[in-house]
């Protein structure tokens, strides 16, 4: 079982990847507003049942 | 398509969902259906975003949810005024306040936006924006009320002021935060709280995983036998990430219990940090000196982890509603342009209202706000001092007369000048009355909180004593006893019961309408024994409407106001405005208002009279031989006449809202005292009274009046509840022990309430009260639970049949039957 030597400190690095990267999204903002985001997936979904013209009108 | 003739009574406007005002046909079209609407504001706002396929807002928005929008585009008249008010954000000069770059080059701004009030706004305004330009990028912050944009400069000249057009036009009201407000707001506070407290959830999280593995790997190893470099190794590594998890995430419970020690305070902080500690210390000791075999990284770590995250929900019951200043500044535009002498010459300079100097003047066209304390030089106008002084009915000023900061001029011009510089103004007397009003708030401790201290202290002391006693009798469980003891009697249950209970009500009354901004309250409402409400625009709708109409001759009701509202179509007077939701075709030729009076005009080649019977009789010359309904006290009547004939009595007031009488009746089979506390002249007041069965109505009073109205209640061992809506009860607001606000009303008075009602309705007060009793209900359970479990479980880990890893599954498993049991709150009042 020395493999464990190998793969926990690579699991760490791993771990602190995943911790900067998770820093980065909150510092710029992304957990600010955690409820309309939900809306969106809907959105997305009920505007390609919609005429495709209609996109984009100014 | 409805018909023309239709008399609709009662309905719901679509956009806004406030009730539509009797007679009015006024329909907007969503979706290819036709809709009702209340004004033309909400028609507008409507067709816009019809018009920008964005109808599926309709469809995700909750149905009996918040959404009441301050549909800035009031009435046929003031679009441009309002369009034009942003330009100064395009000019690279006046804009710098406001506006910056950032590092990718992109023009960016911060807006406080009224009137989001939940996440189907926030979805329509990013859309909105994201369809002008997909140069615009939009970040909507829901409890901070903020919107921030970035407009990325080479993809397209998108103007600053459009976006904020498009803003109003969904029916909000954006205001550009300066930047130096931006940086010591209590917004930002905020926003960094929260990010540090997910951040901290975070690390914490993804530690606890990593450790329990680790432990895993542990206990197998003591049940099958492991190398012990390995079990070394292992041991090793689950001290280091718990180091980083206790340090970091940990800091807050560490930093708030060493604060309340030096206070002489024993806060729930105070063992949480002992546990922790105990847990995690020793262990360090035990991995690095000793055996090895007692070590307790993973329940320190879990501990934190679960604790972290009912702080979590705490804070975000706290932080609901945005901050007073922002409020205060909303009121008044951001900029105006005045002249100031300089010398004998006057120069136009554009400044911020408080900048205001003494004698800088101005030009006040309609429908603008007055930004400083003034004195009238010249012109006559009727204003708008609702905000104020609570009178619906518009003051005439003229050339002699003052004016307050906040005011607004209905019809007419004025040419004033500034009679004193801002820190005398009006607005910052109501401020200090704010500040007033806040301090009142008296923070005295709970029995609750109370209760805690001797419960924390009581355990610390019981845990030393069962140590020395262990200590003596069996030394090698020892620490094992004393930590599986602290951890025991963590009361992360009960700190979570609380919160926890807060959070369910506050997002079942958020369905209801009701926002809650202070959820103390909820307590605090079973016990308030006197009730008093504003007149205007809280008890009433705040405006003139229909309120039925007789007719006297052969012509129809429908057909009576389609030409009363083609006479009124033009008149600014506010019994006018009663007829400005009414859609009509008919077209009024040569219409001659007498002041006071009425007006008259021709309509279809007849000539009309519509005003105070009196006059009416005189302009038409028919004798007095004709017998007309007797006068109502309670509405103000118009007759309606042509040349030959009596035609209707048509009745105007400002109604009752839908709910006040059910409240009003609902608070009296109660027994509690009601008494209405208005700026309106005590006539009025008293009128109202009686049609509402209220004894106590006082009326003419000021907002310090009103307050001190409620700290005599106060002495009086009387707990006071305040409902009202205008500026002139934003301090009443902090003086009361319960305070709400309606969302109709001033932004100020709303920021400084405990409770907002965004429907309109006063009857939500009683789903309130229904709301609260059942969350107290649930909450009593929960804390007595909580309490039981402690209670039960110490003694076991006394008597060292208590392991610690199975004190803190105990605790984890206590703290989810409390959130189960909260959740239960959602479902009864779905019911």
């Amino acid at each position: 079982m020395e493999i464990i030597y190998l793969l926990i400190p690579l699991s760490l690095i791993l771990l602190g990847v995943a911790v900067w990267g998770f820093f980065w999204a909150v510092k710029s903002g992304q957990f600010d507003d955690l409820d309309s985001p939900g809306l969106n997936i809907l959105d997305d979904e009920l505007s390609d049942r919609k005429d495709p013209s209609d996109k984009g009108r100014p | 398509m409805p018909t023309p003739l239709d008399l609709i009574d009662d309905r719901i406007c679509f956009h806004c969902l406030e009730s539509t005002p009797k007679f009015s046909r006024i329909y907007a079209q969503v979706d290819g259906q036709q809709h009702a609407m209340c004004c033309y504001g909400c028609k507008a706002a409507a067709e816009y975003i019809d018009g920008q396929s964005l109808s599926d807002f309709y469809v995700h928005r909750e149905q009996s949810g918040p959404n009441r929008f301050f549909a800035s585009v009031a009435g046929k008249g003031d679009s441009t005024a309002i369009k034009n008010q942003w330009d100064y954000l395009d000019n690279e000069s006046s804009s710098t306040d406001y506006m910056w770059a950032d590092q990718r080059g992109r023009r960016c701004i911060d807006l406080s936006v009224s009137g989001l009030y939940c996440s189907s706004c926030s979805w329509l305004i990013e859309k909105a924006l994201s369809q002008i330009s997909s140069a615009i990028e939009v970040r909507v912050q829901l409890d901070a009320k903020r919107v921030s944009v970035m407009i990325d400069q080479q993809n397209g000249a998108v103007a600053m002021s459009r976006v904020l057009q498009v803003i109003s036009s969904l029916g909000y009201t954006p205001t550009p935060l300066s930047i130096q407000k931006k940086h010591h707001g209590l917004e930002t506070q905020r926003l960094l709280e929260n990010q540090q407290s997910i951040k901290r959830i975070l690390v914490a999280g993804l530690g606890m995983m990593q450790v329990m593995t680790y432990a895993v790997g542990l206990y197998l190893g003591e049940l099958q036998g492991m190398e012990t470099e390995q079990h070394r190794f292992l041991t090793l590594v689950s001290m280091l990430v718990a180091t980083v998890v206790v340090f970091y995430s940990g800091k807050p419970f560490f930093i708030n219990a060493l604060n309340d020690l030096s206070n002489r305070h024993f806060g729930m902080d105070v063992p949480i940090a002992f546990a922790i500690a105990g847990a995690y210390f020793p262990s360090v000791y035990d991995a690095l000196l000793g055996t090895g075999q007692n070590i307790y990284f993973d329940s320190a770590v879990m501990f934190i982890f679960f604790l972290l995250i009912g702080r979590y929900l705490e804070m975000r019951a706290r932080h609901r509603l945005s901050d007073a200043p922002d409020a205060l500044m909303r009121l008044l535009p951001s900029r105006i342009n005045i002249q100031r002498f300089s010398g004998s010459e006057l120069i136009t300079h554009n400044i911020k209202p408080y900048e205001v100097q003494v004698a800088d003047q101005l030009v006040l066209n309609a429908g603008s706000v007055v930004p400083f304390d003034a004195n009238i030089v010249g012109g006559e106008a009727n204003m708008d001092e609702s905000l104020l002084t609570g009178e619906v009915n518009p003051v005439k000023k003229s050339a002699g007369g003052s004016l307050l900061a906040g005011s607004k001029i209905v019809s007419g011009v004025l040419s004033v000048e500034a009679s004193c510089t801002w820190n005398e103004s009006s607005i910052v007397k109501i401020e200090t009355l704010l500040n007033q009003g806040n301090a009142q708030q008296s923070s005295r401790q709970s029995g609750l909180q109370r209760f805690s201290q001797v419960f924390v202290l009581t355990v610390l002391l019981l845990t030393g004593v069962v140590g020395i006693f262990w200590w003596a009798y069996d030394s090698s469980r020892v620490f094992e006893i004393v930590l599986a003891m602290l951890i025991a009697s963590c009361p992360c249950a009960f700190a979570l019961a609380i919160p926890v209970g807060a959070t369910a009500a506050s997002n079942a009354l958020r369905k209801q309408g009701v926002l809650l901004a202070n959820s103390d309250i909820l307590r605090k409402l079973s016990s308030i024994t006197a009730w008093c409400f504003d007149k205007t625009g809280t008890l009433t709708k705040g405006e003139m409407a229909l309120e039925h109409v007789v007719p006297l001759s052969s012509l129809s009701e429908i057909e009576c106001v389609d030409i009363a509202a083609a006479l009124e179509s033009g008149s600014r007077h506010s019994l006018a405005r009663a007829f400005i939701n009414i859609e009509t075709s008919l077209m009024a030729n040569d219409v001659i208002e007498t002041a006071g009076n009425g007006v008259e005009g021709v309509v279809n080649g007849k000539h009309y009279c519509l005003g105070k019977r009196s006059w009416v009789l005189k302009q038409i010359d028919l004798q007095e031989n004709i017998t007309l309904p007797d006068f109502d006290a309670h509405c103000s009547e118009m007759l309606l006449a042509s040349n030959n004939d009596v035609l209707a009595l048509i009745f105007v007031s400002d109604q009752l809202r839908t709910g006040t009488k059910e409240a009003v009746s609902f608070l009296k089979a109660r027994g509690k005292q009601l008494s209405i506390l208005s700026g309106d002249t005590p006539l009025a007041v008293q009128t109202m009274a009686e049609s509402l069965a209220i004894e106590n109505a006082l009326g003419g009073m000021l907002p310090e009046q009103k307050m001190q109205h409620i700290a005599c209640d106060q002495a009086a061992k009387k707990m006071v509840a305040m409902v009202g809506d205008g500026l002139n009860d934003a301090p009443v607001m902090g003086q009361a022990d319960v305070s709400i606000a309606l969302a109709s009303g001033s932004e100020l008075t709303q920021s400084q309430a405990d409770v907002i009602l965004i429907n309109g309705g006063l009857g939500k007060l009683v789903s309130l009260h229904y709301i609260a009793q059942l969350s107290n209900k649930i909450t009593k359970q929960n804390l007595s639970w909580a309490l039981a479990y402690n209670v039960i479980v110490l003694p076991l880990a006394a008597l060292g049949y208590l392991s610690p890893w199975m004190a803190a599954l105990g605790m984890s498993s206590s703290s989810l039957l409390v959130v189960l049991n909260a959740l239960r709150i959602r479902t009864k009042v779905q019911s």
